[in-house]
């Protein structure tokens, strides 16, 4: 509210009190007003003012204009006047759902909350913030195929089970499970898991589809048994991180999982058996170009024979490990490709090629690296590119990273960009 | 005054009751008759509170009406107040209660945390 809005509405608020209040006040706390610069708060504080003086006694004037009441009488008008409200409010809403003011899907050029692309590359998940969901079998020209009732607002990459029929979205403390198979016109909750203390802040399913993992961030990590998405229950709670939770990853064997923290580290836990989940290492990440950015972004791959495991930050810093041997893991290279950082509105993403020989790395959501990896140790940056048609905030590799999803610079077409 | 307290602007949290706005007055009026911005200025400066307009006059009319404080004749648009007899008896009965609050909280913090 601007200062001489907030002048004109404080000014009109003395008039609002009760005759003889103002006959006694009113000059004085005008007085007082030009003095004093009036704000929101002001002008909140005064129709307050001018509502209890009203209903003081004391400055009610000889003879009362309002109708005495009975007690029932005065108890129905309130109840009345409460239902009044809410009937006014809600006509409110269904004017503006009518208008279009409310309601998915908003134009994705005014940002996205969260992507992921299915395991089949056919379909890309997008908060929007409701859930939408994209045909992208045709690269050139995707189309929505359904989107949520729902919003689901938070700015956590979703994650596809690997059959691609089933979604995992983070819902605030809790993991949604959505219906995906047929999402026309609406994808279609299947269920709402326990809220845990922390938000959810990173989610992934396991390479066979029974496990799905939770990062927190409140640095925990809850494994879930997902066989039947409808009747979802714990495995175990993995903790000792610190910080967020920012990204998960399986091994394409399932039985690692890696979680990687705002607090710079990535734990290594073996998973193969429920019932011995071990910690078998912790990796440490570079730390961050620039500190003072808050909840550094990180991406996770594992390479597909599941030899290495490569980390990005969102300065663009690559670091490779061989995790052949989990328990003793080796850090092989650290690359430093210079890129611009992402930002804080930016992603980092990355992902191994499906031979394993290339890894891309996205950062910003539009500076491509691409680097060989020929073996453990050998790793070369070949290139470096721009993309031009996708707007800021968060982005999607397809399996391989042959193509890249994300919000359009412009329009509300789904932006994909094939890599060479 | 306290340079340290006008961090506090805009809430009562942290004062609790101590920021009753006719406490705030009140002390505010006993070195002198005050009018309306000089007592918001004198209380912000005094207790970090930034009493809004409706707040203070609020305040100062249910204080007029107790015979707290009196209302003296007003200087170009401005009328100063000032306090009673009877307004400093209640102050005095009020700031009695604080302390009374304050010495058993510094004895019973003392008592749990030894400081």
């Amino acid at each position: 509210m601007g200062p001489p809005l907030a002048a004109r509405l404080s000014r009109f608020l003395v008039g609002c009190y009760p005759r003889r209040w103002r006959q006694r006040f009113a000059a004085e706390l005008l007085e007082v007003l030009d003095q004093h610069r009036p704000t929101a708060r002001t002008v909140l504080n005064l129709w307050a003012g001018a509502v209890s003086a009203h209903l003081d006694p004391a400055w009610r004037a000889g003879r009362h204009p309002m109708i005495r009441l009975r007690r029932w009488a005065r108890v129905l008008a309130a109840v009345a006047a409460v239902l009044l409200v809410f009937a006014v409010g809600f006509g409110f809403l269904a004017w503006q759902d009518e208008q279009g003011n409310m309601g998915p899907p908003m134009p994705l050029s005014d940002g996205v909350f969260g992507m992921a692309f299915s395991p089949d590359g056919r379909t890309v998940a997008v908060i929007n913030p409701s859930l939408e969901l994209w045909d992208v079998a045709d690269r050139a020209h995707p189309k929505r195929l359904g989107y949520s009732e729902g919003d689901i607002v938070t700015g956590t990459d979703p994650a596809f089970s690997p059959d691609g029929r089933v979604l995992a979205t983070a819902g605030g403390r809790t993991v949604i499970l959505w219906n995906v198979a047929d999402p026309t016109p609406r994808p279609t909750e299947i269920a709402v898991l326990p809220a845990y203390p922390g938000g959810v802040n990173a989610l992934a399913f396991s390479p066979d589809g029974r496990t799905l993992a939770s990062g927190y961030d409140d640095g925990e990590v809850v494994l879930w048994d997902a066989a039947d998405p409808a009747r979802v229950t714990r495995i175990a709670t993995l903790t000792g991180q610190a910080g967020d939770i920012t990204a998960l990853a399986f091994s394409p064997g399932g039985h690692l999982l890696a979680s990687a923290s705002a607090g710079g580290t990535v734990a290594l836990w073996d998973i193969a058996g429920p019932a011995r989940i071990t910690h078998l290492a912790t990796l440490t990440l570079p730390p961050p170009a620039s500190p003072a950015q808050p909840g550094p972004d990180v991406a996770l791959s594992f390479s597909p024979d599941g030899q290495l495991l490569a980390s990005a930050n969102d300065d663009g810093i690559v670091v490779l490990w061989n995790v052949a041997d989990p328990a003793q893991p080796a850090r092989i290279a650290t690359l430093h490709p210079n890129v611009p950082p992402a930002g804080p509105s930016g992603d980092v993403a990355l992902a191994f090629s499906a031979g394993g020989h290339t890894l891309t790395m996205i950062v910003g959501s539009s500076t491509v690296t691409r680097f060989n990896v020929t073996g453990p140790g050998a790793v070369t940056r070949i290139t470096t590119s721009t993309l031009s048609n996708i707007g800021a905030g968060p982005v999607a590799f397809s399996p391989g990273g042959r193509t890249v999803a994300g919000a359009p610079a412009a329009g509300d077409t789904l932006a994909l960009s094939p890599l060479p | 005054m306290s340079e340290g307290l006008t961090g506090v602007h805009g809430k009562f949290d942290g004062l609790g009751r101590f920021a009753d706005p006719s406490v705030l007055i009140l002390t505010s009026l006993t070195d002198g008759p005050k009018h309306g911005y000089a007592i918001m200025t004198d209380v912000a400066a005094f207790s970090g509170v930034s009493m809004e307009p409706g707040t203070l006059y609020g305040a100062l009319s249910r204080l007029e009406r107790r015979g707290w404080v009196r209302p003296l004749a007003t200087q170009e648009r401005r009328r100063p107040y000032e306090i009673t007899a009877a307004g400093q008896e209640v102050l005095a009965g009020q700031v009695a209660a604080m302390q009374q609050i304050v010495r058993v909280a510094r004895q019973r913090t003392a008592t749990a945390f030894g400081t």
